[in-house]
Order: C-alpha cells, then sequence, then structure tokens
C-alpha cells in the first residue's frame, strides 16, 4: 500500500506538473482540492480522471462517487487497491 | 494554487417572481411588445449598473475605436439587443421557437454521424445559451451553467434543455462537473461549455484578442485535448426579432506539446470569436472589463 501511495504521488506530480513538489511534501490524509491541500482545480481533476483510466483501468462514471475517490492520497490508493484492472 | 476570482458570476438578474412573470408574459404576449417593455428598463440599467456600462462603453471606445458619442449609443444600442436576447431566452423557456440558419452545417453534421464525444465551446456573444439545443442533436448535450442561478430560471432551463436532449451540469467547487463531462465525452456525448468566462480554475492563455491580451480559461481546450476529441466554437447570433444565425468552427490546435496544442486551440477559438465580433460588434455581453 506505502508503495502504491508513493507510485500515485510520483504520478499525480508528473501528470499536474507540480515541478515544486516532491512525494514526500504530499501528506497522505491531505485534501487534494481547496484550500487546505494540494489546492488542485477542475483541470487538474480531468487529469486525475484520466490517470485513473490509463494506469489503473479504472473507469469513473459517478460524480459523487469520483469526488469522494479525490479526497486524499489514502483514499484514491485505497481505491485504486480495490479497483484496479492493470 | 488559489482559485480564482470569478469576474461575473453569470446570474440571470430579477427575483424568481420576476422570473415567473417574464415567463407567463411570454407565452401570451407577441415578442415586440416584450421587446418595447424591456427597452423602457435600459436607461435604469445604464444610470444603476455602472460597471455594465463602463466596461462595454471601453470596449466600443479602446478595441472598436469609435468616438465618445458613438461608444455613448453604441452601449445603449448594446444594452438594447442584450435585452432582447435576455426575451428571447424566456420566449425559449415559454416555448416559443425562433428561425435559425446554420453557417458551415456539415460540421455539426459529421460530428453529430460520428461515434466519437466532441467539445462545443459557446461564448457570451449573440444568444450563447441557443447553442446547446439549436441542433436537435441525437447525441445528449452536456451543458456547463453557472449553478449560482435563481432556481426559477434552472427549472425553466432544465425542462427547456430537457426537451432539447440537453442535460445541464452546474460547475461545482467539489470538481463534479469534471467526472460528469468526461463520462459524457467518454460515452460519445457533447460537451458545451463557454470559452470567454474562467468557472473553476485559476489556468488562463493570454492572447491577443481584438487589439490587446486578454484572459481566456483553458478548460474547454484541456478537455477536448486530453480526451482526444475534436472541438468547435458556437456563435449564436441574432438577425432579427425571431431570427437568429449559427455560426460553426472547427477549432484547429496546430500541434505540438500539450500545453502547446492547449494554447492552439484557444488562440483558434479566439480568433473565430474576434471574427463574430467584427460583423455584430452590438453583440458583445461580457459586462466586466474582459481585458482588465
Amino acid at each position: 500500500m506505502e508503495e502504491l501511495k508513493n507510485e500515485l504521488k510520483l504520478k499525480i506530480i508528473d501528470v499536474l506538473n507540480l515541478v515544486d513538489l516532491k512525494a514526500e511534501d504530499i501528506v497522505d490524509d491531505a485534501p487534494l482540492f481547496g484550500d487546505l491541500g494540494l489546492g488542485l482545480d477542475s483541470i487538474d481533476a480531468l487529469e486525475l480522471i484520466l490517470l485513473m483510466e490509463k494506469d489503473y483501468g479504472i473507469k469513473l462514471k459517478d460524480a459523487s462517487e469520483g469526488k469522494a475517490i479525490f479526497q486524499s492520497i489514502n483514499v484514491m490508493a485505497d481505491y485504486i487497491m480495490k479497483n484496479r484492472t492493470r | 494554487m488559489e482559485a480564482k476570482e470569478v469576474k461575473w458570476q453569470g446570474r440571470t438578474d430579477g427575483t424568481p417572481f420576476m422570473h415567473r412573470a417574464l415567463i407567463a408574459l411570454c407565452k401570451v404576449l407577441p415578442l415586440e411588445i416584450m421587446y418595447f417593455f424591456m427597452a423602457t428598463a435600459i436607461p435604469f440599467y445604464l444610470v444603476f449598473n455602472h460597471k455594465g456600462y463602463i466596461s462595454i462603453y471601453h470596449y466600443f471606445r479602446r478595441r472598436l475605436g469609435r468616438g465618445p458619442i458613438w461608444s455613448f449609443f453604441s452601449v445603449c444600442y448594446n444594452h438594447l439587443v442584450f435585452g432582447s436576447v435576455v426575451i428571447d431566452k424566456f420566449a425559449c423557456y415559454a416555448g416559443k421557437r425562433f428561425k435559425t440558419r446554420i453557417m458551415h452545417k456539415e460540421i455539426i453534421d459529421s460530428l453529430l454521424a460520428s461515434d466519437k464525444g466532441f467539445v462545443m465551446v459557446g461564448s457570451h456573444v449573440g444568444n450563447g445559451e441557443m447553442a446547446g439545443f439549436s441542433f436537435n442533436s441525437p447525441k445528449r448535450v452536456n451543458s456547463l451553467v453557472y449553478a449560482g442561478e435563481a432556481s426559477d430560471v434552472m427549472a425553466s432551463r432544465r425542462d427547456t434543455f430537457a426537451a432539447h436532449n440537453v442535460r445541464m451540469v452546474p460547475v461545482s467547487d467539489d470538481m463534479s462537473h469534471m467526472f460528469t463531462l468526461s463520462s459524457a465525452i467518454r460515452d460519445g456525448e457533447v460537451a458545451c461549455i463557454y470559452g470567454d468566462r474562467v468557472f473553476s480554475s485559476s489556468r488562463n492563455v493570454r492572447l491577443p484578442f481584438m487589439g490587446a491580451d486578454a484572459d481566456f480559461p483553458q478548460g474547454p481546450f484541456a478537455l477536448a485535448a486530453s480526451m482526444g476529441v475534436p472541438a468547435i466554437s458556437v456563435f449564436v447570433m441574432k438577425e432579427g426579432i425571431r431570427k437568429y444565425r449559427i455560426w460553426l468552427y472547427e477549432i484547429s490546435s496546430g500541434g505540438g506539446s500539450r500545453s502547446d496544442v492547449i494554447e492552439g486551440m484557444a488562440d483558434c477559438y479566439a480568433g473565430d470569436l474576434e471574427g463574430v465580433l467584427h460583423k455584430y460588434p452590438s453583440q458583445w455581453f461580457n459586462f466586466y472589463e474582459f481585458w482588465g
């Protein structure tokens, strides 16, 4: 699980081009969106949706499910573990 | 990243009672009479909505190079046309229909015939809202709307849109609109988004537009580029009391890196928008300092 979280952080940094961040700067349970956490926006959300699809074979269709999954790295990693097809 | 302040909230003015009354009146009165009543309110708007007046005055003075007196009368005419477009919008909610002529129709025909989804980029010129339901699309059109609209306007829109296979997708702070839009495109549907208004992202592209630099949102173009689907610009321009002409253009990217593609698409869209504004200079309805 820790390996997956680290992989996820590196992918997020790469895909969202967060050049000032290192994996260890991203707190596992910090919110990804909003002012309290990474402060990602709607375009970042789109990139995360595509990342889940391309890298883990997870197609997020339900908006309410999607927003719950992107709460934090912990929640994302847990969801990927349970639902990945790649 | 900080959320960018939204410069203009996109709400329709008036109380819920006024919206209901307007829809009821549109059902029974001819448009000409509705326009007449609307015209009597324009002097009040010019006096009390000073910010909107000034920004449009600056548009005519600085972007179109008109003199002070011509600009003043241009602002009055702009408000008159805007008021009639708003009346037309409520007339649509009341069930009235308008004659529309589509230019470059082959663009939309081939996209609608394809299994692939696409992005339709609208603007705050002419009657932008009509873009979502002017094509009798067999594919569902998912139209991104500002969630802060009065509930009566939203309910009326929902009824009108539903009759034309259009689903409203309200912009949401929790980004749920992005899940809905990406899922819709994946299913071969259409996403309809304004390309001249920043809703929920701080990322813009600064481009030369009408002789000065202005910010355009990356969102609509990033959606098309990321999902590998085509994008078109749609401008629904008022040409008469019950007449609109719809201008369609393919949005090309010019290639390169992902950010180059997004910037190229935004630049292409801005060029199309500028071309349309030269044809219809009075139908610019961004009532804030767009070039601020």
